[in-house]
C-alpha cells in the first residue's frame, strides 16, 4: 500500500469518533428531500457537509499532536498531504453518493422520473463548490495549523456564498448565469475539469507550504 | 567492531535566536545514550533532526549507515519513537492504536503487541485519553516494540512520572538492549535516569555541543573544586565554570586535566547533575 494511502486510512480512523456528526447530514438531506429540492441543491449541502468537515480532521491533528506521529511513522511530508486530499476526496465522493442514494429513495417513493443527466449535474456542481471550498482551506490548513487558519478558513465559505448569491442582486450577471445554465453538459464537464484542477492546483501549493513549516 | 547505529557529522540548524551548532556524536549498536542539557539547550531540535521533522541547515546524520533524509521511510522502520508527550488520537482505545500504527510497520507482530499490553496491564478497551500518564507512556513503548525498532529514541519520556513507573521504565529499556543489536537514544534533564542506565551521554548547552564519549569519560573529564577565599587565585577563577562564591569559600567545576594543579584545593568526583548545572552557568571548555 502506497505511503499516502496509509495516511489517508490513518485519517479515517482519527475522524471514527465524528461518524454520528454524519446523522445530522442525513437529517438535513431527509428535510430538503421532503421538501422536494433538486438533486443538485442535495448534493451541494453533502459537499459544504464534507468541506466544514476538513477543519475538524486538522483540529483533531492539533488537539493530539499528530505532527509527532506523523514524524515517527514511515511517510514523508508529501504523503501526509495527498493523503489527507484523498481522505477528503473520499470522504466528499461517499458522501455525495450517500445523498443521491437518498435521492433514488425520494423518487422512487414519490414515482418521480430520474434523470441521470441532473444528477451529473448536480454531482458536477457540488465537487466545484466542495474543490473551491477545500482548495483554498487545505493549504491554509497545512501552512498556519487549525488554531491560526480557522478564521481564514470561512473565507472560502463566504466566497462561494457570494459567487452564488452576487448574481441574483446583479440583473446582468443573472443573465449570462442562466444562459450558462441552459449549456447543462458543458457545465457538468466544466464544473469536473475546474474542480480537478483546482484540488490539483491546491495540493502542490500545500506540499510547498507545508515542507516549508520544517 | 560495532556497529555504528546513529551518527551526527557536524548538524546545525537555525532559528531565530536559537542555533544548534555542529553537533556530532556516535551512538554503537547495543547501547544507551543519553542526551542531556538544560531546558532549550537543544535536545529536542536534535531528536527533530534525526526523525527529519525539522531540515537541517548543514551536516549529515546516518541511522544504520543510511542517509536520514534519503532514506526516510526506510529508515523510519527501524526506529521506535516516544515523546515526553502523547500523539495518538485520545478518542482511539489501546487497540484501536495499534490498528491505526501496524498500517505504518512493514513487520508489525500483532503478538508482541499483545504481549506487551499484557505485560504493562494496559486495558484494550480503554481510550488512550483515558491512560494515566505512565500507561500512555507504556502504550507508546509498546508500539514501539512491536515493529522491532532497532532504534528506539525516547524524547524526556520520563518527566512527570512517579518514581516506580521511572523505575520500571528504566528496567524495560535495559531489558530491551540485552540481545545486542537494539540501542536507545535517551534525552532527559534528569540525571538519576542516565546514571542507572546510560553507557554513553552526549551533553549539550545552549545549542553547543560539550561533550560526547561514555559516562565514565564524562565524570572523569571534570573535577568539583572547592577551598577557602584565599585559594581562589585569578588564574584559578578563569578555570572554573559555574563558580559559586561565599564568604566560607567557593565552589565550582574545573576541568580534570586542569584540576591537577590545585591540589591545594579539595577536588570531588563531579555527577552530571554537577557538570550540567555548572557548565550551564558557563565558563569552562572542555
Amino acid at each position: 500500500m502506497r505511503a499516502s494511502m496509509k495516511v489517508a486510512k490513518l485519517d479515517f480512523f482519527t475522524m471514527k469518533s465524528q461518524l454520528f456528526s454524519y446523522l445530522s447530514l442525513a437529517a438535513i438531506v431527509l428535510m430538503f428531500g421532503f421538501m422536494g429540492s433538486s438533486v443538485t441543491v442535495l448534493c451541494i449541502t453533502g459537499a459544504w457537509f464534507v468541506a466544514l468537515q476538513a477543519s475538524s480532521i486538522f483540529a483533531i491533528q492539533e488537539k493530539n499532536n499528530l505532527d509527532h506521529l506523523y514524524g515517527s511513522v514511515s511517510v514523508g511530508l508529501n504523503d501526509i498531504v495527498l493523503g489527507r486530499y484523498i481522505f477528503m476526496y473520499v470522504n466528499y465522493l461517499i458522501t455525495v453518493l450517500a445523498v443521491i442514494a437518498l435521492y433514488f429513495g425520494f423518487a422512487f417513493y414519490r414515482n418521480a422520473a430520474i434523470s441521470i443527466q441532473d444528477i451529473m449535474f448536480g454531482f458536477s456542481l457540488s465537487f466545484l463548490a466542495f474543490s473551491a471550498i477545500t482548495g483554498i482551506q487545505m493549504p491554509l490548513y497545512f501552512k498556519m495549523g487549525y488554531t491560526k487558519a480557522k478564521m481564514w478558513s470561512l473565507i472560502p465559505f463566504v466566497a462561494v456564498m457570494a459567487f452564488v448569491l452576487i448574481p441574483s442582486f446583479v440583473s446582468a450577471l443573472s443573465g449570462i448565469v442562466k444562459s450558462l445554465l441552459s449549456h447543462t453538459i458543458v457545465l457538468t464537464i466544466g464544473g469536473i475539469a475546474v474542480g480537478s484542477m483546482i484540488q490539483f492546483i491546491s495540493y502542490r501549493i500545500a506540499v510547498v507550504l507545508y515542507l516549508k513549516r520544517k | 567492531m560495532t556497529e555504528k547505529c546513529l551518527e551526527l557529522k557536524g548538524v546545525s540548524k537555525s532559528f531565530q535566536g536559537f542555533r544548534l551548532n555542529h553537533i556530532s556524536f556516535t551512538l554503537p549498536q547495543g547501547y544507551i545514550m543519553g542526551l542531556v542539557g538544560s531546558n532549550g539547550a537543544g535536545k529536542t531540535t536534535t531528536i527533530r533532526l534525526i526523525l527529519n521533522m525539522l531540515e537541517k541547515n548543514e551536516g549529515e546524520i546516518l541511522v544504520f549507515g543510511k542517509d536520514n533524509v534519503l532514506h526516510e521511510k526506510a529508515v523510519k522502520q527501524e526506529i521506535g519513537v516516544v515523546f515526553d508527550h502523547m500523539f495518538y488520537v485520545d478518542s482511539w482505545t489501546v487497540r484501536d492504536t495499534e490498528k491505526a500504527i501496524s498500517i505504518f510497520y512493514d513487520d508489525w507482530q500483532h503478538n508482541t503487541f499483545d504481549d506487551m499490553i499484557r505485560r504493562f496491564c494496559l486495558p484494550q478497551n480503554k481510550k488512550v485519553g483515558e491512560l494515566s500518564r505512565g500507561m500512555q507512556m507504556k502504550l507508546m513503548l509498546a508500539c514501539a516494540f512491536s515493529h522491532n525498532a532497532k532504534l528506539l529514541i525516547l524524547d524526556e519520556p520520563t518527566s512527570g512520572l512517579d518514581p516506580v513507573t521511572r523505575d520500571e521504565f528504566l528496567e524495560i529499556l535495559q531489558d530491551y538492549i540485552k540481545d545486542g543489536e537494539r540501542s536507545v537514544l535517551f534525552s532527559t534533564h534528569i540525571t538519576s535516569d542516565l546514571e542507572q542506565v546510560a553507557d554513553y551521554i552526549t551533553f549539550i548547552n545552549q545549542g553547543n555541543m560539550i561533550f560526547t564519549g561514555s559516562m565514565e569519560d564524562l565524570i572523569n573529564s571534570y573535577r568539583l573544586v572547592k577551598g577557602r577565599p584565599q585559594d581562589l587565585t585569578p588564574e584559578l577563577e578563569k578555570n572554573i565554570a559555574g563558580l559559586r562564591k561565599t564568604n566560607m569559600g567557593f565552589e565550582g567545576l574545573i576541568a580534570a586535566n586542569e584540576a591537577v594543579q590545585y591540589g591545594h584545593c579539595i577536588l570531588d568526583t563531579a555527577t552530571i547533575d554537577d557538570i550540567i548545572i555548572c557548565m550551564s552557568k558557563g565558563g569552562i571548555k572542555k
